[in-house]
């Protein structure tokens, strides 16, 4: 019995898909568009002016300010909205580079094998040994302060994971018979790597992207935690998180739960969605018992 | 006897990842820009000693030179001075490295002791309501940034209810001998059992915010190789031979299930490390992320790559350390 | 009087594709001490009956009809507690690729006493020692039995499965394919070691091949199974001399004489059937040479035509004359 193949596309995946990855899927994808909206229309749908000063200091969530003020009056909503094209557009950024990398590396590799595949086996494993978020704060500082600098001390630290990805998949698909039975027909290598290899690259694409993005927008509020990331006055959320903590021991509550909201909400879109997406696109059969 | 070759071949093969991250890191360091001799110095020191000391230090011969010598040095143990301590890196480090190893150790242990049998039953039990509330859990947990667990933690559990202190290691009165410099350890070598309960208060929030946002990877992973093993052929064998439930879960399922779990508590590990060096700025834990942070942004040098050699280090036992139990529980692996 | 009897199973694979047909209402009974032979090409459902018996059948697959009675008890009714008294000691089972079934991480010897320990009131170093006889009697050196499953050899393992499912000392063995990984000779070698033992220990056999030759040397009776329902039974002796059912004949035409005159290679015309939708007629009336109309439209009963040989086919008398 044979599966037309026209006939599975997404749609149909989605339908064939639990009910639980179903519901992922939806919920992620909004909470996604939302994060979009924001990072696209942000300084145009927010509150207030993300950087205006007013004498309405540390003020608690009220209906004008509805997550509050900082220590300079300003509305942390707006701030918030504003910040998420750092905090995300940083992290996407960041995947984008580094899924590319590793793209390209992960792939050459796997698929050209032998002592330059041995040689960065040896490289990538000692580096995807060693956590990476360490690594990170290494080359942050090296960069030197900067966007591009952050950017590119994330996407570096992710490489590792991205290479191994990437070169397991290549590896199982070269030894499948059919990529022997192309090169007999005479096909380059490139070819063959652009046609029957990248294909699959699509299928795990999407999960690898959100996963990705969920960890990046981990990495970089993190670095603006500790005071590594962009600085004040950009109100990325790991760095809002960073100064709001001066005003813990003071009561105002409000200036550390809302950022580490935003970025909540943010990585639980993308785990949704992640999740939802596997399951759906890599349906497992076998069942006992 | 066979097995204590296995741990020296082991570690034998670690020496080329650890070369490798500390080669990087010392032409990394090379990029940083900053004069070491001003660091340690300031800006005032004049010009003229400068040289001399530059020179004394070797920090005026060529790159490949220094990198030779720096390779001496630390095959004999020697990381260097500290550029703002003016101490050997080694003695800092190992004043402060015990905290790092307690707080991540414990909360390994904690994500293990709850995250792993959560992962078991979401498996035997696959698609009951402790699968799904579980997975619904774990996602939730996943997505919750540490930092942001640790300042709610403290908020509520330091701040609004007071049971647990909110920083530090211990309280100013703590007086306890230092023999492995774990205090949870040491407290109870010297029978010392307020030391032991104090030590507890303060390791309490630290731990479960470390051990929390590792639980979700764990729980995860267990309930994959369990479900991968329990539609094994052999559970089929088990339960044609009529054998009561539980030996075919636990002896035949259970015993092959958890054989990767021993490794993913390798990499749970590794992950959680990287947490530690915010874990510690949060709890003002004086301990190796405390350490870098300082040398990170004050730039000193000798520091940071000492940081990095200790954090390989661990990583690279703790790798040696699980592949060693993982071959001793899996008969199929020789040695 | 018959310590197997199945009547009527119908056992249903509910896949998201549709519903599988995998034993459609297949009936026969087996009497103690007999080895009655369940031939039929791959996928035709004879695993899934062996399976179904055992009451080892894998999701999404069910048993949705019938009854199997074991020494007259139906035991499709009985819980899976009560049921698991049964297990092993009644019923046991030698599966197809000895690998599998044996869990890496335990010794050939813990697994085989595993199943004594649980059925027997045995200690612990008695359980070893009989281990070892069981072994011995599979032709298996005592000393293996502290070898893990992959230290043993392909024709080894399967005889310490065959010693594993004698364990509990059963009354009824079922042996799945128990040839089909082996070499030829290796192949032989089992089939003569479950013939004697069958003999030694007056057990009762359900063996399952698509091989009708290795039937012809161990059992007394064959059953042929073609798409999910019985097509012929009848005793060794009868099938190769009378067969009347034209999926029967084909089958024995199919595998060649060693001995005999060179000839080509007849093979069975047609595709094997799609058991969503089995046609309505006889499901093996596609490929049937003397297929007639009647066939496409009526579905043949299973019915004893002579003494002890069934056959399910409209036309049975008519084509065994013809031979």
């Amino acid at each position: 019995m044979s599966v037309k193949k026209s006939g599975v596309n997404f749609i149909t995946l989605f339908k064939a898909a639990p009910l639980s990855s179903q519901v992922m899927v939806v919920i992620g994808s909004i909470f996604t568009l939302i994060l979009l909206i924001f990072v696209t229309l942000g300084p145009y749908i927010t509150p207030h002016d993300p950087y205006e000063f007013t004498k309405n200091i540390l003020a608690p969530p009220s209906a004008i300010n509805l997550m509050g003020t900082d220590n300079l009056g300003r509305d942390l909503l707006s701030r918030l909205i504003f910040g998420s094209r750092y905090s995300l557009g940083i992290s996407l950024v960041a995947v984008g580079l580094s899924l590319f990398l590793g793209l390209i590396l992960g792939s050459g590799s796997g698929f050209f094998g032998g002592n330059l595949d041995r040689v960065m086996m040896l490289i990538m494993d000692a580096l995807y040994i060693f956590p990476s978020f360490i690594y990170m704060l290494v080359l942050v500082v090296v960069l030197g302060p900067g966007m591009w600098q952050t950017t590119l001390a994330i996407s570096i630290g992710r490489i590792p994971y991205n290479f191994r990805l990437i070169r397991s998949l290549t590896i199982s698909i070269k030894e499948r018979g059919f990529i022997e039975a192309e090169r007999v027909l005479g096909a380059g290598n490139w070819y063959i790597i652009r046609k029957h290899i990248m294909p699959y690259y699509i299928s795990i694409l999407f999960v690898v992207v959100s996963l990705g993005m969920a960890s990046g927008t981990l990495a970089i509020s993190g670095l603006g935690f500790l005071g590594l990331g962009i600085p004040p006055p950009t109100p990325e959320w790991g760095t809002e998180l960073s100064s709001g903590r001066n005003f813990l021991l003071g009561g105002h509550w409000w200036l550390v739960v809302f950022p580490g909201f935003f970025v909540m909400i943010a990585m639980l879109g993308f785990n949704l969605l992640s999740e939802g997406l596997d399951t759906m696109l890599n349906p497992t059969v076998r069942r006992l018992k | 006897m066979k097995l204590k070759y296995y741990i020296t071949t082991r570690l034998v093969m670690a020496i080329p990842t650890i070369f490798i991250l500390l080669t990087s890191v010392f032409f990394l360091m090379q990029v940083l820009p900053g004069d070491p001799i001003v660091i340690m110095y300031g800006e005032r020191f004049p010009t003229v000693y400068v040289e001399q000391i530059r020179h004394n230090l070797g920090l005026d011969r060529p790159i490949y030179e220094q990198y030779l010598t720096y390779l001496g040095k630390l095959g004999r143990g020697d990381l260097g001075i500290s550029l703002i301590h003016k101490i050997p890196v080694i003695q800092k480090i190992r004043q402060v490295y015990p905290v790092t190893l307690e707080v991540a150790l414990s909360g390994l242990l904690l994500a293990t002791i709850i995250g792993v049998p959560m992962g078991i039953i979401a498996a035997v039990r696959r698609d009951g309501i402790f699968d799904h509330v579980s997975r619904v859990a774990s996602l939730y947990i996943q997505s919750n940034p540490g930092f942001w667990i640790a300042l709610l933690f403290q908020l509520f559990f330091g701040l609004w209810l007071g049971w647990f202190p909110i920083s530090g290691r211990s309280p100013p009165s703590f007086d306890l001998p230092k023999i492995t410099g774990l205090h949870i350890i040491d407290s109870i070598l010297a029978l010392d059992f307020t030391a032991f309960r104090q030590t507890l208060t303060y390791l309490f929030l630290p731990c479960l915010t470390i051990g929390i946002t590792s639980i979700p990877m764990l729980s995860r992973l267990t309930r994959a190789a369990m479900l991968n093993v329990l539609g094994e052929d052999y559970m089929v064998t088990a339960k044609a031979k009529g054998l009561p439930q539980n030996v075919i879960i636990y002896k035949h399922g259970m015993r092959n299930g958890l054989l990767p779990v021993i490794t993913s508590i390798g990499g749970t590990f590794t992950w959680l490390l990287g947490g530690t060096v915010i874990a510690e700025k949060i709890f003002a834990l004086p301990g190796l992320g405390s350490l870098l942070m300082e040398s990170l942004l004050g730039r000193d040098f000798t520091m940071i790559q000492g940081i990095v050699a200790i954090y390989a280090l661990i990583v690279v036992i703790m790798n040696t350390l699980i592949d060693v139990v993982y071959a001793a529980a899996d008969p199929r692996v020789q040695y | 009087m018959s310590i197997i009897e199945v009547k009527n199973l119908k056992t249903y694979f509910f896949t998201p594709f549709g519903v599988v047909k995998a034993v459609d209402g297949v009936s026969f009974e087996m009497k103690k001490g007999q080895a009655l032979g369940l031939v039929g090409e791959s996928g035709c459902g004879k695993t899934t009956i062996a399976y179904s018996i055992m009451r080892l059948v894998p999701l999404p697959g069910k048993i949705v009809d019938g009854e199997i009675l074991l020494d007259g008890e139906n035991i499709l009714e009985l819980s899976e507690k009560d049921f698991k008294k049964y297990r092993w000691k009644e019923l046991s089972m030698v599966f197809q690729g000895a690998m599998a079934a044996f869990n890496p991480l335990f010794k050939i010897g813990n697994q085989i006493s595993e199943a004594m320990l649980y059925h027997m009131k045995i200690n612990k170093k008695d359980s070893m020692k009989r281990s070892g006889e069981l072994l011995e009697l599979v032709g298996i050196d005592a000393d293996r039995l502290n070898n893990y499953p992959w230290e043993l050899s392909g024709g080894m393992r399967q005889r310490a499965m065959i010693a594993m499912a004698l364990a509990a000392n059963p009354t009824v063995l079922v042996a799945d394919e128990p040839t089909t990984a082996l070499d030829v000779i290796v192949s032989r070698q089992i089939m003569e070691l479950i013939k004697s033992i069958r003999e030694k220990l007056d057990l009762t056999m359900l063996l399952i091949t698509h091989d009708i030759s290795v039937v012809a040397q161990t059992c007394d009776e064959v059953v042929v199974m073609y798409a999910g329902k019985l097509v012929e039974k009848a005793s060794v002796s009868e099938i190769f001399k009378n067969s009347y059912h034209p999926y029967t004949t084909a089958l024995i035409k199919v595998f060649p004489s060693i001995k005999g005159p060179n000839r080509d290679l007849e093979g069975i015309p047609g595709n094997p059937l799609d058991l969503m939708n089995p046609p309505n007629g006889c499901r093996f009336a596609e490929r049937c040479l003397f297929a007639k109309e009647k066939c496409f439209r009526d579905e043949p009963i299973f019915t004893e035509v002579e003494n002890r040989h069934l056959v399910a086919c409209h036309y049975w008398k008519e084509i065994s004359m013809r031979n």
